[in-house]
C-alpha cells in the first residue's frame, strides 16, 4: 500500500476519490431530499454524447462532456420552469435523447477504442494532471456555493412555493443547483463512469438518511459515507485489479444496507413496537 | 382607522389553462382592515391570495400592494405574511421546526447570510404566539397537521408583517387554539393596523372578527360591512342556494351560532 503511494497515478487517484466522493455525498443530500435521483443519472448520459463529439472534433472528450452536461441542465431546468413538463419527465427524455445522440455518433464514426469504453464505466487509476486540476477547480466551487447558498437551498427543496412567496429567486436557485450537479457530473465521469455516477449521488446520502433525520448531520455523514466508498473502492481495485468505478458503487451499496439494517431509527421503531406487545400482555 | 389603500385590485382576471377563475375582480383594502372572504368551493380564493403574492400572473387588470405592482412586489414582500391553505410535505424531510419558521425570514435575512441572534429572537417569538416553543428542535414532519399549521402561522409571523394573507388557517385546528388565534388577530390589527385577509368557510368566525366581507364567486359579488353584505340576495347568489345562515333573526351579523335549527331547516328542504 505504501508503495502504491509513492506512484503518481495514485496520488492523483486519492485526491480525486476524495473530492468526487465528498461533492457527490453533498449535492446528493439535495437531490434525494428533492426525489430527483433520476437526474444524476440523466445528465451523466448527456456526457456521453458529450464524450463522443470530443472524440470527433478531436478535443479533451472532458471538456466537452462538461459542455455536454451543462446544457442538458439547463435544458431540463427550462423545460421545467416552463411549466410545461414536469422536472422528472425532462431529465426522462433528455437522459435517453443525450445518449442516443452518443450511441449514433460513436456509430458513424466506429469509434470502439478503449477510451470510450473508460468513460462508460470509468477508472480512477488513469487520472491526469489536467483531469486532477478540473476537478479541485470544479470541486471547491461546487461545495463553496452549497455552503454559501444552504438556507436557500434547503428551503427551496423543502417548500418551494413559499420560498418564492418570502422572496428568494426561486428559479434562479433551481438553475444553479441543476449546473451544481452538472458540474459534480463532470468531474466524476472519469472515476466511477456514465453509468455509475448516479449511484454515487444518490448512494451515500441516502445511507445517511437512514440514520438521521437531522440535516446538518445528514450532510455531514453523506460525505463521510461518499470518501469513505471512493477510498476502500479504489484500495479495493488497485489491489485486486478490477475496475474501480463498479468496486466503489458496490463498496457504497453495502454501506447502505449496513445502515439500514443498524438504522436507529428502525431500531425505535422495532423497541416501541415490543413495548406495546408487552404492555398489552402484561 | 387611516384611509390608506394596502391592497388594489382593479379589474382582475385570472385564468388556467381555458377556464377563467377570477372575472374582473376590483377589491380595496385599506391599511389596519381585516377583510374576511367567503366564497364557495372553487371560487377563486386561493387563486386571488396567490395572485396578490405574485405566483400567478393575470391575464389581465392590476394588483397593487403596498403602491408595488407584481414586478416590484419584491420590494414589499417583507411586509407580507402568508399561510397558505393546502401543504403536503415529505414528513420525513430534515427540517426542524425552527428551521421552517426561520423560512419566513429568508429575505430579512439576505442570501447567503447565516441568521442573525435578532432573526433567532424573532423566530422564537413568533413560535411563542402560537405556543409551540416547546417544539423548536422537533423534525418538522413528526408534528400533526394542528401543529403544522401553527408552525406555518408563526412562519407567516415571523417577519412582523404588516399585510397577512390568510387562507383557512384554521381548518385543522382544535378550537381552542383556533379562538386564541382569532383573539391574537383582532388585538394585533387593533394594535398595529395590521391589514389582514382572511379566507374562511366559518362564517361565525368570519362574522364576530372581521370589518368587512368580500363575498367571491368567481367575480366579487360584495364588499363591505358585514351586515350589509351578508344578504339573503348576495349569499344567494354567492352559494347557488337560499342561504342557511341567514333565516333566523333581523339583524344580520348576529350570526346564529351552532345549532340544529339550521340542520331542521335543510332536512325541510
Ligand atoms: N394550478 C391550477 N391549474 C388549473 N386550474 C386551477 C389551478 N388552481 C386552481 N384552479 C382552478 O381554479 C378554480 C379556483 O380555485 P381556488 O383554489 O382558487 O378555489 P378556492 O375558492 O380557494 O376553493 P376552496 O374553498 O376549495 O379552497 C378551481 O376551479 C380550480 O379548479
Ligand atoms: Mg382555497
Amino acid at each position: 500500500m505504501i508503495d502504491l503511494l509513492q506512484y503518481g497515478f495514485m496520488q492523483r487517484a486519492i485526491v480525486s476519490a476524495t473530492l468526487i466522493g465528498a461533492v457527490c455525498a453533498l449535492i446528493g443530500v439535495y437531490i434525494i431530499l428533492r426525489g430527483l435521483s433520476f437526474i444524476g443519472a440523466g445528465i451523466a448520459h448527456a456526457s456521453f454524447g458529450g464524450v463522443a463529439v470530443g472524440f470527433l472534433l478531436n478535443v479533451n472528450p472532458v471538456y466537452s462532456a462538461f459542455a455536454f452536461c451543462v446544457a442538458t441542465a439547463w435544458a431540463i431546468g427550462f423545460t421545467s420552469e416552463r411549466g410545461k413538463v414536469k422536472e422528472e419527465t425532462a431529465v426522462g427524455i433528455f437522459f435517453a435523447s443525450t445518449m442516443a445522440f452518443g450511441a449514433f455518433l460513436v456509430g458513424v464514426m466506429k469509434i470502439y477504442n478503449v477510451d470510450l469504453f473508460s468513460y462508460i464505466f470509468g477508472n480512477i487509476l488513469i487520472i491526469s494532471n489536467k483531469d486532477l486540476y478540473l476537478t479541485i477547480v470544479l470541486a471547491i466551487l461546487v461545495v463553496s456555493i452549497l455552503l454559501l447558498f444552504q438556507k436557500e437551498f434547503l428551503f427551496l427543496t423543502f417548500d418551494r412555493e413559499m420560498a418564492q412567496v418570502v422572496g428568494l429567486p426561486v428559479k434562479k436557485l433551481n438553475l444553479l443547483m441543476l449546473f451544481l450537479i452538472a458540474f459534480t457530473v463532470v468531474i466524476s465521469i472519469k472515476a466511477v463512469g456514465i453509468v455509475l455516477v448516479s449511484a454515487l449521488l444518490v448512494t451515500p446520502a441516502a445511507t445517511a438518511f437512514q440514520l438521521t433525520r437531522d440535516f446538518k448531520k445528514m450532510q455531514i455523514l453523506s460525505v463521510f459515507f461518499g470518501v469513505f466508498a471512493c477510498w476502500l473502492g479504489m484500495l479495493i481495485s488497485s489491489l485486486v485489479d478490477v475496475p474501480s468505478g463498479a468496486t466503489i458503487v458496490l463498496v457504497a451499496t453495502a454501506l447502505f444496507f449496513i445502515a439500514l439494517l443498524c438504522s436507529p431509527l428502525r431500531r425505535q421503531r422495532k423497541q416501541l413496537h415490543r413495548d406495546v406487545l408487552k404492555k398489552k400482555s402484561g | 382607522m387611516k384611509n390608506n389603500t394596502i391592497i388594489d385590485i382593479n379589474d382582475l382576471w385570472v385564468a388556467f389553462q381555458d377556464k377563467v377563475v377570477l372575472e374582473s375582480v376590483t377589491l380595496k383594502v385599506q391599511e389596519g382592515e381585516l377583510c374576511g372572504i367567503l366564497g364557495p368551493n372553487g371560487s377563486g380564493k386561493t387563486t386571488l391570495l396567490k395572485t396578490i403574492l405574485g405566483l400567478i400572473k393575470p391575464i389581465a387588470g392590476s394588483v397593487r400592494v403596498f403602491g408595488a405592482d407584481q414586478k416590484n412586489l419584491i420590494k414589499v414582500i417583507d411586509n407580507i405574511g402568508y399561510v397558505p391553505q393546502h401543504h403536503h410535505f415529505d414528513v420525513t424531510f430534515p427540517i426542524k421546526v425552527r428551521q421552517v419558521v426561520l423560512l419566513g425570514r429568508s429575505h430579512k435575512i439576505g442570501m447567503a447570510k447565516p441568521a442573525t441572534e435578532e432573526d433567532w429572537k424573532q423566530v422564537y417569538s413568533a413560535l411563542d404566539m402560537v405556543e409551540m416553543t416547546d417544539h423548536a428542535e422537533t423534525q418538522f414532519g413528526r408534528l400533526s397537521g394542528g401543529q403544522q399549521q401553527r408552525v406555518l402561522i408563526a412562519r407567516a409571523l415571523t417577519i412582523e408583517p404588516k399585510l397577512l394573507l390568510l387562507d383557512e388557517p384554521t381548518a385543522a385546528l382544535d378550537v381552542r387554539t383556533a379562538e386564541s388565534i382569532y383573539h391574537w388577530l383582532h388585538e394585533m390589527h387593533a394594535k398595529l393596523s395590521l391589514t389582514t385577509l382572511l379566507v374562511s368557510h366559518d362564517v361565525g368566525v368570519i362574522s364576530r372578527y372581521v370589518d368587512s366581507i368580500a363575498c367571491l364567486n368567481r367575480h366579487l359579488v360584495a364588499h363591505g360591512k358585514p351586515e350589509t353584505v351578508l344578504s339573503r340576495d348576495n349569499m344567494a347568489e354567492m352559494y347557488g342556494c337560499d342561504a342557511l345562515f341567514f333565516h333566523h333573526g333581523k339583524v344580520p351579523h348576529m350570526v346564529v351560532p351552532y345549532d340544529d335549527s339550521r340542520h331542521k331547516e335543510q332536512n325541510i328542504d
